[in-house]
């Protein structure tokens, strides 16, 4: 199937500060850490859901953050494509939490978290089917009414396919150009459902709008069972790590954030880890400009 | 590129909701959903798994000394019964288990897992200690304090048990590793006033049984009585006024 929509436009939602940059997520076994052992670390990425109600030790953290790193907002229950009607108490105070914080975009996952007024607090997959698309891009367009910031989509990792017509490329495609959103791309999903689904990689990564990626998800997986789970609790692979390459000089320079929410190692694993990420980048920054001095892109 | 299994089966957008609401909700078996889907059961099998996963963790991280009571047979079937019965509706996780008191209560009025008067007081205390830790109350700092404050995260809650004491042991014996087991449920009723709140410097909870001089600080600052007249009405000097003011500036639910 061909993307029903023909062109792309030009990206419309400016990227602030560097066009580059590595970050952490604010996690609680680092809140004392992370102010005095940050080397490398560029920006912080905190979970909407972790922060916007809490008061104490969380806000605290959080305030002292905001003083010292740009901070991008990633929910995970906002459902975006969930069969009731979004929720208006959550987007009232998400709304008045992004005006604290003031990140440039903010972003949650291109499934459902909560359907018939129960919560999942897991991120179930939407069919790839045209009527979803309809579905979540109205949906999507009703947020950005709502919240007058760049809003971005993430693609998650799934290990059952629902019933469709359309790749999930395809799916995922006609659901930001349409929707006209950003794209948080998160390269360890592709490389997962890649190897669940048996499609590959790269051309799902040739299929995203290029244009649209803001930022970059990447982290570790576990390969140990009959198909990978998206854990966040391992280093990330260096197959991950090609394709996160790949991917830097498909889309040009991104906010990379390393994800790492389960089994959290102390903080020295994981600026090591980012460390790791960031000389991939830059390693592909030098590939791209070789490749463009002999007149060529991937 | 295609996506293995995509195109076996056709179903509309709200037959795939209510399809994998029913397995997320365990009304349908992993085989069940798969058929229906047309997926592969063991791909299918992992997320009913996580959807229950998360309720049981939240359980047994809010009411850790609670769980510590029953076995683990016992515990995982009221996670299992609650689960049923007070799907959960919050957005953010914890607040998911705001409803398990209440559910303790209803479970102790059918005579189920034997549930007794002190495990209703000890839940309500342990869901308590969350409240106060994630409220959204800002303590004030000094130079913010004009006068005297209670702390605005404090709650006052009047039980029947010495559930203060016994948290205190517990968490003593969980520091340890329960070498010496978990401690008993106290038999004999001796209960009393207890604050919960959150400490103003560690922003971690505190549970503590209100002794005299505690109760007398807190209704100075509480009903705002000018010291020298609440001294006079409790019969005590103003410099053991002061005294019991300070101590209870120092343990956090009074700020001065």
């Amino acid at each position: 199937m061909k993307p029903r929509t023909p062109g792309v436009r030009p990206r419309s939602i400016p990227r602030p500060g560097p066009s580059q940059a590595f970050g952490l997520g604010l996690r609680r076994p680092h809140f004392d850490d992370i102010f005095e052992n940050h080397s490398g670390v560029d920006f912080l990425e905190i979970i909407t859901e972790n922060f916007m109600d809490f008061g104490g030790r969380a806000r605290e953290v959080l305030e002292r953050a905001m003083e010292m790193f740009p901070i991008v907002v990633h929910g995970v229950s906002m459902s975006v494509g969930g069969p009731d009607p979004l929720k208006e108490d959550y987007l009232k105070r998400l709304r008045k939490f992004l005006e604290f914080v003031k990140p440039p975009w903010f972003s949650d996952h291109l499934c459902y978290t909560s359907a018939f007024g129960v919560e999942y607090h897991d991120l179930v997959q939407l069919p790839f089917t045209e009527e979803a698309v309809k579905h979540v891009v109205d949906r999507i367009k009703r947020i950005q009414g709502e919240i007058d910031l760049p809003f971005l989509v993430e693609n998650i990792s799934y290990y059952a396919v629902m019933p469709g017509e359309m790749t999930e490329a395809e799916f995922t495609r006609e659901v930001v150009i349409r929707a006209d959103c950003g794209l948080l791309l998160d390269v360890n999903n592709v490389f997962v459902n890649s190897a669940n689904h048996g499609y590959d990689a790269r051309a799902f990564l040739d299929a995203m709008p290029a244009d649209r990626v803001l930022q970059v998800h990447i982290g570790g997986h576990d390969a140990s069972g009959p198909f990978i789970l998206d854990t966040h609790s391992r280093p990330v692979r260096q197959e991950v790590l090609d394709l996160y390459a790949y991917t830097l000089r498909k889309i040009g320079p991104a906010w990379t954030l390393l994800e790492w929410d389960n089994e959290i190692p102390g903080l020295d694993v994981l600026l090591a880890e980012l460390d790791k990420v960031r000389r991939t980048a830059l390693c592909a920054s030098q590939k791209e400009e070789e490749a463009e001095g002999k007149g060529g892109r991937p | 590129m295609k996506t293995a299994d995509a195109g076996k089966t056709r179903m509309s957008l709200d037959e795939t909701f209510q399809t994998m609401h029913r397995l997320l909700r365990w009304e349908i078996t992993p085989a069940e959903a798969a058929a229906r889907l047309g997926c592969p059961e063991s791909r299918i099998r992992p997320y009913p798994e996580s959807v229950l996963d998360h309720v049981r963790n939240i359980l047994a991280k809010n009411f850790p000394a609670l769980a510590s009571l029953f076995s683990t047979e016992v515990w995982e079937k009221m996670v299992l019964e609650y689960f049923r019965r007070y799907p959960p509706h919050h957005y953010e996780m914890n607040a998911n288990a705001a409803r398990f008191p209440e559910f303790l209560h209803s479970m102790a009025e059918e005579g189920r897992f034997g549930i007794g008067e002190f495990h209703l007081e000890l839940a309500a205390v342990e869901w308590m200690q969350w409240v106060v830790f994630s409220s959204p109350e800002k303590i004030p700092v000094p130079g913010e304090i004009r006068g005297l404050l209670v702390n605005p995260t404090l709650a006052v809650l009047q039980l029947s048990f010495p559930v203060a004491d016994y948290l205190r042991r517990w968490e003593e014996e969980s520091a340890k590793g329960f070498p010496r087991g978990v401690p008993p449920v106290p038999e004999e009723e001796d209960g009393g006033i207890v604050f919960v709140f959150r400490h103003p410097g560690t922003h971690e909870p505190v549970v503590q049984r209100a002794t005299d001089p505690e109760l007398f600080a807190f209704k100075v600052a509480h009903e705002s009585i000018p010291l020298p007249q609440a001294a006079e009405e409790a019969r005590i000097s103003l410099r053991e006024a002061e005294s019991m003011l300070s101590s209870a500036g120092k343990a956090g639910f009074i700020l001065l």
